[in-house]
């Protein structure tokens, strides 16, 4: 083979390698992604999360324990570092190197201090890629194992209302929206199943529709949502509605609900109003005109 | 004599009967074999559902013994436990965001995908964990702008939670989803700008994202 073509091809060659190295990327998994543990004031429970390197190198990994918080929106997120529940999960091992492709068990110790009032907590067990790179911006990649630490207990399911409304207050359309906006005053976290009555004024039920509210809601943590009701079954007639909300909670299964009203004036009444109008008022008109000089 | 001896072979049978009921009980451990594992392992000697008009309860009655129980050669945690088996998984396609050298005519960028997949059925947020290092003003009005000095970062992808730049501080929500997915991609996109005024210098931050289900 002449050396030009030999040297084209090694530069081909080398051109491709070049193309084909992949940035440094992180890549891992985590299994269980969540869970309940019951523990006593003064108690300590063993948790198992297994951490998998799913990336295409080798890569060192960092365990530690964190407090979690859910968000308004019912997102998982970090909690303050001076947050009650901050210490309290610690990992047996916090430092360790997985090769591609291999999984690791390790246990965390979640220890409540005596003294703890009862209720739930979120804790989340968290594995970090630890970053090679310096210098520039660095992005790490971490996952965590949510847990809701139950402090063993008296414990209260409370949830409440703290607004709704209804909009608008007058309408010709059949689609309406309402806001709930939802507050779990108890000390567990609440799964929530709701509902939506549309009710004559005199009680009748018209329709009834479920609403989604989202996952389980924390203590202490408010939640807004914003549903819409289809007006069926109404009469041609102007009336006033009700919309009844209902919020079935918890595993005591207890219920709050909350009443908003609104009017509902058909279009197609106002647009014979307009008609029957304009009919009534044309001879006049035509007469007055008739009259001019 | 010969009924006391009776008395004892009887004893004997039911212990020996209803002996390994208990056993169990005391014996609570991981299991393993070569086709599983169970980590979070307890065992119940009761539990009914009840309901009335006003309440239904499902209860168990377990842990026996609850709490710590200890001796000179053993440590035993008792109580309630019980974990998803789901899997979350991160991928981040680029570690390293170079966003170059700023200058107060345009805006630098540099970009970065997070994948999460999950089995996790009330789904996943992927956030900012935490933000460390020295970086610009973060961006306040939704917009990183040239010739001011502002940071901030922008989402783009299916499940991303906000379409405007953001300042990255911890515990910013980027991306969520309220079911199990099986592959979602994040965009990520870091942006600086600088005005005339800025101070030169050399600009470094770790920012960690992290992913964990919705509970």
């Amino acid at each position: 083979m002449p050396f030009r073509i030999r040297l084209v091809i090694l530069v081909v060659v080398l051109l491709g390698g070049a193309f084909l190295v992949v940035p440094a990327a992180r890549a891992l998994s985590i299994s269980p992604v969540k869970g309940v543990v019951t523990v006593e004031p003064g108690g300590a429970s063993r948790v198992a999360v297994t951490i998998t390197n799913t990336d295409p190198a080798s890569a060192q990994f960092s365990l530690f324990g964190v407090a979690l918080r859910q968000d308004s929106e019912g997102h998982t997120l970090r909690g303050a570092p001076g947050d009650e529940a901050a210490q309290w999960a610690v990992p047996d091992t916090n430092l360790f190197v997985l090769e591609s492709g291999s999984k690791r068990t390790v246990f965390f110790t979640v220890t409540v201090p005596a003294g703890t009032s009862a209720g739930s907590r979120l804790v989340g067990l968290v594995a970090r890629q630890q970053s090679l790179s310096e210098g520039g911006t660095a992005v790490t990649a971490e996952l965590a194992t949510v847990l809701s630490v139950q402090v063993a207990g008296i414990v209260t399911e409370n949830l409440s209302f703290t607004a709704t409304r209804l909009t608008p207050g007058i309408t010709w359309k059949k689609n309406w929206q309402f806001q709930l906006d939802l507050k779990n005053t108890g000390s567990v976290e609440l799964t929530l199943e709701g509902s939506a009555e549309l009710r004559s004024f005199a009680g009748a039920v018209l329709a009834q529709e479920k609403i989604y509210l989202g996952n389980q809601l924390f203590p202490g943590v408010s939640r807004s949502l914003s549903q819409s009701i289809t007006g069926q079954n109404i009469g041609y007639w102007p009336a006033r509605y009700r919309v009844v909300s209902r919020v079935r909670y918890g595993k005591t299964g207890q219920e709050v609900f909350s009443e908003n009203t609104i009017w509902y004036v058909p279009r197609t009444l106002l647009i014979w109003l307009s008609a029957t109008l304009v009919l009534a008022l044309s001879p006049a008109l035509f007469l007055r005109r008739k009259k001019l000089p | 004599m010969k009924s006391s001896s009776k008395i004892i072979r009887a004893t004997l049978i039911v212990m020996a009967a209803i002996g390994p009921l208990f056993y169990p009980l005391i014996s609570y451990s991981a299991m393993s074999s070569t086709n599983f594992r169970i980590d979070a392992d307890s065992f119940d000697v009761g539990g009914i559902h009840s309901s009335s008009s006003a309440f239904t309860l499902d209860d168990s009655i377990s842990g026996s013994p609850f709490g710590t129980v200890t001796s000179t050669s053993f440590e035993l945690r008792g109580g309630f436990q019980s974990m998803s088996g789901n899997t979350l998984s991160l991928s981040i396609s680029n570690s390293s965001v170079a966003l170059g050298t700023l200058s107060a005519s345009a805006v630098a960028s540099g970009s970065t995908v997070a994948t999460v997949v999950t089995d996790a059925d009330t789904g996943y947020t992927l956030s900012v964990g935490s933000v460390s290092g020295a970086g610009l003003t973060g961006v306040s009005d939704g917009t990183v702008t040239a010739g001011a000095q502002e940071y901030g970062v922008a989402v783009a992808g299916g499940d991303r939670l906000f379409s405007n730049d953001r300042a990255v501080a911890a515990s910013l929500a980027l991306a969520a989803s309220n079911v199990a997915v099986a592959s979602s991609a994040t965009t990520l996109t870091f942006k600086a700008a600088i005005s005339t005024a800025s101070t030169a210098a050399t600009y470094n931050q770790t920012i960690t994202l992290t992913a964990s289900a919705n509970f």
